[in-house]
């Protein structure tokens, strides 16, 4: 498994072309994460957030600026999560899950399934592995998604509203096998959301984007304990980062 | 089973119980337009010379159609992997469409002869354009999630292909696949009607001429049951390749 690795963007611009306009979509982002850091970017939806993610992984290039990473290409030595699961519907539960070692760690399906098996009980999916993506809830699609997604063993990962679809109660327990599974696996993440409980829960440090064009226009670092039980977000420390995200977000901070 | 197949059932047994019964009211002769019981007892009567005729034909067919299923398939990938033979190769492939293959087939008897090869070409010529079409239109409408997601895991294009682009396609695949192989047979029977020394298409040409009309009925049967056969084995074969998606169906909440 990858050791956590540095990322960071460098002076990051980005415009689209929609027709006859020109629609700017970052302007400017600086941002970096250390090694095994937990990092979250958050902000008003439409501001670049998604399209940063796709610039980290090297799914498509800046028109300025550019991203560092130690390995290169970056496509394909960064994983992303996209916000809707992206389980191939043809595969087990499994099987998708062991795609992750096939891809990421070069191993044949017979061991990828072996080791993959052993994971599925660790993340709630034991007894699911047969099943296809289309008969799981929703909860479960995603656990079994992050879980093909740390076992790709990337050295950093970037997860785009891995949450968003998830019903508040669902979202809660999947936010803490998520806490769990980087605990574990130890890669830098990068985390996109426009939930701002969520962002603290789980995030080292917190990135604010302003509305579109987007730049970064707060960084606020969240110095609670691990791993951070369901309780610490009624905690006092826990409700003023909230307070002051939401002031930051605003614009007013 | 009485859901399903009870009302088109019992539609056929009204409509021949009147076409009976207008044959004996009317007293049409039978070579005009012969009663379904005459074409039942003309079936069993003619039994081995339809059964040897409809094996020339099965054979015509499932050949051209495998060809059909070569090339077709083989185009799709050409003109789904390179946008130089899109742009080459569409336009000719829709226009070969416009030609009516039933003018052509005279032309196909000078070149090939009065043997297997110009039915085969006539069954391919009428089978390939529905499974391109279908192909092409199924790998474009790949979903472009999945793929980024597995490129960043450092899925290569050919693993790309194997493990989205082709198991998304495969279900319109079968869409093509199953209006083509319902053209199959008609396209053998026009091919034999050419110019052929057997197969069913011939046996109802020299039938007619015969002016045993209950003869070339009980060949339309003959070959509507084996359209039908073809068919149902091509369902059947879906299903065994789609099982995650029948398995499926809805999805748990």
């Amino acid at each position: 498994m990858a050791a956590g690795r540095a990322l960071a963007a460098q002076g990051i611009y980005k415009t689209y072309r929609l027709g006859n306009e020109d629609l700017p979509t970052l302007a400017g982002v600086d941002l970096t994460a250390a090694p095994g850091e937990f990092v979250g970017l958050i902000g008003p939806s439409g501001c670049g957030k998604s399209t940063m993610l796709r610039l980290l992984a090297g799914l498509e290039a800046p028109d300025r600026g550019q991203v560092v990473f130690q390995e290169s290409p970056r496509l394909g030595a960064i994983g992303l999560m996209p916000q809707r699961d992206a389980l191939l519907p043809w595969r087990t539960l499994l099987d998708n899950v062991a795609l992750g070692l096939e891809l990421g760690a070069r191993m044949a399906r017979p061991d990828a399934r072996v080791k993959a098996r052993a994971q599925l009980a660790a993340f709630g999916l034991d007894g699911f592995a047969a099943a296809y993506p289309g008969t799981l809830s929703g909860g479960m699609r995603q656990r079994g998604a992050l879980l093909r997604t740390f076992l790709a063993g990337k050295p950093a990962t970037l997860l785009d509203e891995p949450l968003g679809a998830l019903d508040s109660l669902t979202r809660a327990d999947v936010q803490e096998w998520l806490e769990a599974a980087w605990l574990t696996f130890q890669p830098t993440v990068v985390l996109v959301t426009h939930d701002v409980d969520e962002a603290i829960f789980l995030c080292d440090r917190v990135y604010v984007f302003s509305r579109r064009p987007g730049r970064v226009v707060a960084e606020v670092s969240v110095d609670l304990p691990r791993p951070r039980p369901k309780a610490a977000r009624t905690a006092p420390a826990f409700v003023q980062l909230k307070e002051r995200l939401l002031k930051e977000l605003r614009g007013d901070g | 089973m009485a859901r399903r197949y009870g009302p088109p059932a019992t539609v056929l047994v009204i409509a021949v119980a009147l076409w009976q019964g207008a044959a004996a009211a009317f007293r049409v002769p039978s070579w005009v337009l012969p009663s379904p019981s005459l074409i039942l007892s003309t079936l069993w009567t003619d039994r081995a010379l339809l059964l040897a005729n409809t094996w020339v034909t099965l054979e015509e067919t499932l050949v051209g159609f495998a060809l059909a299923l070569a090339a077709g398939l083989g185009l799709a990938f050409l003109v789904h992997w390179s946008p130089l033979a899109e742009r080459a190769l569409w336009p000719l492939i829709v226009a070969s469409q416009t030609v009516p293959v039933p003018a052509i087939a005279p032309a196909l008897v000078i070149w090939l002869g009065f043997g297997l090869a110009p039915k085969v070409v006539v069954v391919g010529l009428v089978c390939f354009f529905p499974i391109v079409v279908a192909t092409v239109d199924g790998l474009h409408g790949v979903d472009h999630e999945l793929l980024d997601a597995l490129r960043t895991l450092g899925a290569s294009p050919r693993r790309l292909f194997a493990e989205v682009e082709w198991p998304s396609a495969v279900p319109q695949v079968f869409s093509g696949v199953k209006i083509a192989i319902t053209f199959s047979v008609i396209g053998a029977v026009l091919g034999e009607w050419v110019g052929a020394s057997a197969g069913l298409g011939y046996t109802m040409i020299r039938a007619s001429s015969q002016l045993l009309t209950a003869r070339v009925f009980a060949a339309i049967a003959v070959l509507s049951a084996a359209a039908l056969v073809l068919f149902w084995l091509t369902v059947a074969l879906e299903r065994r390749v789609l099982h995650w998606k029948f398995r499926t169906g809805g999805s748990a909440g």
